[in-house]
Formats: C-alpha cells, sequence, structure tokens
C-alpha cells in the first residue's frame, strides 16, 4: 500500500512537472508569436494546461474543492476568448467603416457634380451602414456583381472581402 | 490489492497518453507555420489531451464525488473548446492581411 501511495504520488508529480514546462512554452508562444491570433491560440492552450494541473494536484492532495476551482477557471477561460474575439472584431469593423467612409469622402470630391435624387440616395446608404439596418442596406448582389459603395453591413460575406480589401493596407 | 495496482496502471497508462499528446500539441504549436495550422494541432491537445488525462485521474480517484466533477470538466470543455476555436479561426480569417497568401478566399 506503501509503495502504491508513493508510485500514485512520483506520477502524479512527473505529468505537474511536464505540464508545468508545457506552460512555460506556451507563455514563450504568447510573447513570440507574430499575431495576436497566436497569442489567443497560446493563451487559450495555457487555460487548459492550467486545468489539468489544478486537477492533477486535487488527486495528490486528495481535496475536493481544488477541482470547483477548475471547473470555474474552464469557464473563465472561455468566456475570456469569446469576450477579447468580439471587442477586437467590432473595433476592426469600426476601423473598417471609418476608412471606407474616408475613401468615399475623397473620391466623391474628385467626381462631378451629381443630381440631388442620387446625392439622397447615397446619404440613404450611408445611414443605413452606419446604423447596418433599413432599406437601403438591400439585398445582397450575386456572386460576380460589383460591390457597391456604402453597403450592405448586414451580409457578413460582403464584410468579410471589403474589410479583407482594406486590411491590406493595415498592418495588424 | 492486485485490483488496485491494476486500476494504477491503467490510470498511468492514461495519464502517460494524455500528457504525450499535449507534448504533440506544443510541438505543433511551434513547428506550424501558420495560425490556423497552430490552431488545429492545439484543438488535439485541448481535446485528446484532457480527455486522456482526466479519464486517468478519474480511475485513479476512484467512485467518488471527484470522478463526477471531473467528467463534468471533460463534459464542459469538450463543449466550450470547439466554440473558442471557432472564434479564433474567424477573426484569423477576417483580420488577416496576407489572407490570400496563407489560406484559400471564397469568391463570391
Amino acid at each position: 500500500m506503501e509503495i502504491l501511495n508513493s508510485a500514485k504520488e512520483i506520477l502524479l508529480g512527473a505529468v505537474m512537472v511536464v505540464i508545468a514546462i508545457l506552460l512555460i512554452l506556451a507563455l514563450i508562444r504568447a510573447i513570440v508569436g507574430p499575431r495576436f491570433t497566436d497569442r489567443m491560440v497560446a493563451i487559450n492552450m495555457i487555460g487548459t494546461e492550467v486545468i489539468i494541473l489544478i486537477c492533477c494536484l486535487a488527486c495528490m492532495l486528495e481535496q475536493q474543492y481544488l477541482v470547483d476551482v477548475a471547473l470555474i477557471y474552464a469557464m473563465l477561460s472561455f468566456l475570456a476568448v469569446v469576450v477579447m474575439v468580439n471587442i477586437y472584431l467590432s473595433v476592426f469593423r469600426e476601423r473598417a467603416l471609418r476608412n471606407r467612409k474616408q475613401m468615399e469622402v475623397e473620391s466623391h470630391e474628385d467626381q462631378i457634380e451629381i443630381g440631388p435624387e442620387e446625392a439622397a440616395q447615397r446619404r440613404n446608404t450611408d445611414a443605413a451602414a452606419e446604423t447596418g439596418t433599413g432599406p437601403a442596406a438591400g439585398p445582397a448582389p450575386s456572386g460576380g456583381d460589383e460591390v457597391s459603395p456604402g453597403v450592405h453591413l448586414t451580409d457578413k460575406d460582403q464584410v468579410l472581402t471589403e474589410i479583407r480589401a482594406e486590411g491590406e493596407e493595415e498592418d495588424l | 490489492m492486485a485490483v488496485e495496482w491494476i486500476r494504477f496502471l491503467i490510470a498511468a497508462f492514461f495519464l502517460v497518453f494524455g500528457v504525450s499528446a499535449e507534448v504533440r500539441a506544443m510541438i505543433g504549436v511551434y513547428r506550424m507555420n501558420y495560425v490556423l495550422n497552430r490552431m488545429q494541432v492545439a484543438a488535439t491537445g485541448d481535446t485528446l489531451g484532457i480527455l486522456s488525462i482526466l479519464v486517468g485521474l478519474d480511475i485513479l480517484s476512484g467512485f467518488s464525488i471527484m470522478m463526477a466533477k471531473f467528467t463534468m470538466i471533460i463534459i464542459f470543455f469538450w463543449i466550450t473548446s470547439p466554440v473558442s476555436s471557432h472564434l479564433i479561426s474567424e477573426i484569423e480569417v477576417v483580420t488577416n492581411p496576407k489572407a490570400d497568401e496563407e489560406f484559400e478566399v471564397k469568391k463570391l
């Protein structure tokens, strides 16, 4: 029985040491990773490894409350990823919309004068693009058509096309 | 007594397999070039690694409340880990300026 207990402690200790080394490597990836998505992947991995560490410790010390801590940590790490992604995506889209409006203003200055009906229509499309709803945000164009300005931000694929085109200018 | 040892050996097998899955995931994260590849490899560690380690700990702790809690962690993690991976890959596809070089972009 003594041998079994010491074997169990040695096994769990070895597992914990290896997981701790992997955790440091994941932290290095989070620091080095060239893009911020690399860092998010690394943080996700760190969360997983921390949960494994806490569960191994709970088994070694035979304390049940530590497993509750691990469960709550799992929820928190998932929530952290969701919140970070949503915040960054909304900031990115807002920036893309601002850049698009600036480009439109610059291109309108170069153009010949347009009639009042067309000017009102463009104002409508801009307003609809800001709010994301409204009759001006009409049906998405079929494949192969040009994307019109002041655009259908409700359509996710349209957003991806335009944001990718603008993202080439910005290096994140 | 023999039953205890058999239980210990089965748990040790699961623990070693789980740790090896995590090590492989970490090697993959360092070896792969692009974020989407790294994310896929990290997801294998998140699913297979944690399942195997927690099953090993289940067996080691025996029929107790801890077994139920470990099982709950596995279920929760298997539900939420694909959601995290999907969100990270979505933000990568949307915000990557070199999208055409790194992966195939859907033409609309």
